[in-house]
């Protein structure tokens, strides 16, 4: 009896969903099926149907700060950013270098050549990095078509020379979902005014020693939160004035210091050693 | 084996772009009627008379010179059109097409079946057709000259009666014969009129009293000897034509012609299994001007319904600029379609589809992108950055998986300016879109000797912007350069 209580309300759960987002292909496991946000657990629904997976930032306060919990797995996210070297790449890095371990990633157009020491660095792998180059008026086509070809698990776009229009941009986030790709568009800060069909939008500023983030819009609640998350270390940290140079002290007293100044809250150096 | 003939005996009409077939029409060639349908017939006309006789029979007669190139097109449209119900086609001189369709009965279930599907796409497109069945070729082809109705050389069950079938054959007349006029005269002498008189004969009768071109064609025709045909190949570029007498006007009546062209294309890419890559539509206008126009199309199947809506997309904002006496459909480019290999265990199917997708989407790329477009990033073994982190042709990329481990050395930025840029010094410090303030260095590189030495000092340099930069200075000439960002 328990058996058969169960059964039609197991099948008229998937028939429904089966309507609304019909599957291509007949013979899907359970797991790519959620993976494909085309069925999800019922107790995560309030969660996960506001806008579908997501991957962790690898930031724990943007992970708060985003609703879905991350950076979305499809669909178009914008990052508003006008300046090189701001720390806009380092942002995405431990999702992408996640993303790399399934599916290659595609870069449309970048400003410079991705560098793939640097991208090492990361966690990327350079021979799953791929460079796509596009004529202005094949710029949107190549990136629909990447999008939508599901190979890329990220396309990393930047459109400064040609600014799609809002059917454009909607069309390149339809492409991301069906592709299953994660859209990362890069564009110039002065497109903040234009409305955007893209549901995450995040403005990414320079700070000294931090990249400071205003989410202008994103799925499932309010925007507007400002963050400063800092860089990496190694980056910002100034040489270290004269004082702090290491000495040849014994160990005993060289721990001490060592924790002295771990202990210290970090100060921007107002007299780097090096000067031009 | 079993072949079918479908003759069309209008065909020089049928082809005529905008011929009223209903009304009488003729075909004139060298002042003579060719050519006459029914209509035309029942007024009195006839082929072999002459023009103004003709006219004089009955003044509203369609007439038209012979236009023996765009019979020719009609006809191997024809052929094409022929390929859903048999592999095995040629094209059998005048008017005529012969199809090889015992392997084709299955499909089909039985010969019945196969002739009602047959007669019915023909019928739809209005053309007059005769079919003849035979065990030989040349059977088939005399049997469709008469029109007999194959109907009644099949059974209840579908099959073929080959009493039936001899019988009808044997009730041909012999003037109708294709052969020398000296032979034919030579049979009406004998007092042969019917085929089955000259089956009847003794091979060896045969030999003595006629010409060997009789001995010929009855082996050919009993098929005691071998009559292979010329295979119809499909040209390498597809074409399509369709005129309209009067003019279209309006984008939205070009739809219909369109989709039908579509569904000939379709045809057409199934046989030569492949893919088209575009659509190249022109459009002919009543005043003598063409209008070149494309649709980009980038699809793994062919799904005339997607195409449709794209073209109709397409059509929304095109007004037409008078009206359209014709269309032409031309495609040139065309990829193989790749098999769909399908694995029996699901473990591999994923990573199949990933790297066929791959493939579509790199060929689709290179294709309009041009071949070094896209690039695939690769660390060389060399000492100069630019040259470590290079993009090379996928095209040229050898496939070596090494694994580069994240090397410990100093950090390296994620953006690289291909060749460095010189920047400028000011009495307060370097200058690049606003002043530069050095973090940390210098790195120092000292290299490249066997080629030229260069010496390298580099810095990560913070902005105005506060974007991080990566500097060097070369130590050689004094200059400072810069080479990337930390993005």
């Amino acid at each position: 009896m328990a058996l058969l209580t169960f059964q039609p309300v197991n099948i008229l759960y998937i028939h429904t969903v089966y309507r609304f987002a019909p599957c291509p292909m007949p013979s899907k496991t359970l797991e790519q099926l959620i993976n494909r946000q085309q069925l999800w657990p019922a107790k995560q629904r309030r969660h996960h149907t506001v806008g579908g997976h997501s991957n962790a930032t690898g930031f724990a306060p943007l992970d708060r700060a985003l609703h879905q919990g991350g950076w979305p797995s499809s669909g178009s996210s914008e990052f508003l950013c006008d300046t090189p070297g701001v720390g806009e790449l380092e942002l995405v890095m431990p999702t992408l270098s996640q993303l790399n371990r399934d599916r290659p990633i595609a870069w449309l157009n970048p400003p410079y050549l991705p560098f793939a020491p640097g991208l090492v660095q990361h966690g990327l792998a350079a021979q799953q990095q791929w460079l796509i180059h596009a004529h202005r008026q094949h710029q949107l086509w190549a990136a629909e078509e990447a999008l939508r070809s599901g190979v890329f698990g990220a396309l990393l776009s930047w459109s400064a020379n040609c600014p799609p229009n809002d059917k454009q941009l909607r069309r390149l986030h339809l492409a991301a979902r069906e592709g299953h790709c994660w859209h990362l568009h890069f564009r110039p800060s002065r497109c903040q005014p234009q409305a955007s069909p893209a549901p995450l939008r995040v403005q990414v500023e320079g700070g000294p020693r931090d990249i400071k983030l205003v989410i202008l819009k994103q799925y499932g609640g309010h925007a507007g939160q400002q963050l400063t998350l800092p860089r990496n270390k190694q980056l910002t940290e100034a040489q270290r004035p004269v004082n702090e140079w290491p000495t040849n002290t014994n160990p005993r007293r060289r721990l001490a210091v060592n924790l002295h100044v771990a202990g210290r809250p970090s100060t921007p150096s107002s007299h780097p050693v090096i000067r031009s | 084996m079993l072949y079918v003939c479908l003759r069309f005996p209008l065909l020089g009409l049928e082809a005529l772009p905008g011929a009223p077939l209903s009304e009488p029409c003729a075909l004139i060639a060298q002042q003579q009627v060719s050519l006459v349908n029914a209509a035309g017939r029942l007024a009195g006309v006839t082929e072999g008379m002459s023009l103004t006789t003709a006219l004089a029979l009955c003044p509203s007669l369609y007439c038209q010179p012979q236009q023996s190139e765009c019979e020719q097109a009609h006809w191997q449209r024809l052929a094409l059109w022929a390929y859903r119900f048999s592999d095995d086609i040629s094209l059998s001189p005048p008017n005529a097409l012969l199809l090889e369709v015992s392997r084709s009965l299955k499909l089909f279930g039985n010969l019945k079946r196969l002739y009602r599907a047959l007669l019915s796409a023909y019928r739809k497109r209005g053309l007059q057709l005769n079919i003849g069945l035979g065990n030989t070729p040349l059977a088939a082809e005399l049997l469709s000259l008469q029109g007999i109705r194959p109907a009644h050389l099949v059974n209840a069950e579908g099959e073929l009666k080959r009493d039936a079938l001899k019988r009808a054959l044997a009730s041909l007349p012999c003037r109708q014969l294709p052969l020398p006029s000296v032979q034919l005269e030579a049979l009406h002498n004998m007092g042969l009129r019917r085929l089955g008189d000259v089956l009847s004969l003794p091979r060896k009768q045969l030999l003595s009293s006629f010409d060997p071109v009789m001995a010929d064609f009855v082996a050919r025709l009993t098929g005691r000897k071998q009559d292979p045909r010329q295979r119809y190949q499909p040209a390498d570029v597809f074409v399509s034509e369709r005129q309209f007498d009067g003019g279209l006007f309006q984008s939205d009546q070009l739809r219909f012609p369109m989709s039908a062209m579509l569904k000939e294309l379709e045809v057409y890419l199934r046989l030569r299994q492949c893919l088209n890559r575009d659509l190249h539509w022109t459009f002919h206008y009543l005043s003598g001007e063409r209008q070149h126009w494309k649709t980009p199309v980038n699809h793994r199947h062919f799904h005339r319904k997607n195409l449709l809506e794209l073209i109709a997309l397409q059509l929304e904002g095109f007004t037409l600029a008078g009206a359209v006496e014709g269309i032409t459909l031309e495609c040139r480019e065309f990829v193989s379609l790749e098999a769909t290999k399908q694995q029996l265990f699901d473990e591999h199917r994923e990573a199949t589809e990933q790297s066929d997708a791959q493939l579509r989407l790199i060929n689709s790329l290179q294709l309009r992108l041009g071949d070094n477009a896209l690039q695939q990033l690769k660390i060389d073994d060399r000492v100069l950055p630019e040259q470590q982190g290079v993009a090379c042709p996928v095209s040229d990329y050898n496939c070596e998986h090494r694994d580069h481990e994240a090397s410990s050395e100093a950090l390296r930025p994620c953006l690289l300016l291909p060749t460095p840029l010189p920047l400028q010094r000011t009495t307060t410090g370097l200058v690049w879109q606003g002043p530069l303030e050095i973090l940390q260095g210098p790195e120092r590189l000292d290299s490249n000797w066997w080629q030229q030495r260069q010496v390298r000092d580099y810095y990560i340099a913070r902005h105005n912007d506060h974007g991080l930069c990566w500097l060097f200075k070369d130590c050689l000439s004094q200059q400072w350069y810069l080479h990337g960002f930390f993005s």
